[in-house]
């Protein structure tokens, strides 16, 4: 009974969360916006991953959890470093 | 006593579901780009640690408890560097500080 409620509560929350970063996604004034709001959007994913474990006592979405959060850096280290000015201006025969 | 270990679970679950809610509205509410990354990674770390604390309280246990730790410790980790290298490339752009909003921006 608690439970359902708790995770009922949770999902709601998270979708929230999600579904207010997703407008920032969205309307983002710049791209650094845009990659911070998919950063948050993906750890609300992660998220929902840990809660599904939570509600069902399945430990493997704990272990999914934290390859999705390894992947997660990743990601968003790859785009940031994409975006920088010394990336963009290609190296060093620049100037 | 299994009942309170239950009820602690399901109080810290939904404790990590309102942070993350709270990073979610420090992302849309706030004024420019710094204060948005402010409200992402704090709010959000804050978020992870409570739902990990609610699944050590839900399945209690060295294997759950170990990789809790692990996920947690490297959550902590990677989440500042991310926020880091985001804000000095994106500063390093000129991307700093033009909010879409006009007015007073101490009124947001």
């Amino acid at each position: 009974m608690i439970l359902t409620i708790a995770h009922a509560l949770f999902t709601a929350l998270i979708g929230a969360s999600i579904f207010l970063c997703l407008y920032r996604l969205w309307q983002g004034p710049t791209i650094a916006d845009r990659i911070n709001a998919a950063d948050v959007i993906a750890l609300g994913f992660v998220g929902l991953a840990i809660g599904h474990g939570w509600k069902t006592g399945n430990a493997v979405w704990l272990d999914l959890a934290l390859v999705a959060g390894l992947v997660l850096f990743v990601g968003t280290t790859a785009v940031s470093l994409f975006i920088s000015p010394e990336h963009l201006a290609g190296g060093e025969d620049e100037e | 006593m299994n009942f309170l270990l239950e009820l602690f679970a399901a109080v810290f679950l939904v404790a990590g579901g309102f942070f993350a809610f709270i990073a979610g509205l420090g992302i849309v509410r706030f004024r420019d780009l710094a204060t948005r990354m402010h409200a992402a990674t704090k709010a959000a770390g804050a978020a992870f640690a409570l739902v990990l604390i609610a699944i050590v309280l839900r399945m209690p246990g060295w294997e759950i408890g170990i990789k809790a730790v692990v996920s947690l410790g490297f959550a902590f980790l990677t989440l500042p560097v991310a926020a880091h290298l985001l804000g000095r490339n994106a500063i390093s752009r000129g991307d700093r500080n033009d909010g879409d909003e006009e007015g007073d921006p101490d009124d947001r």
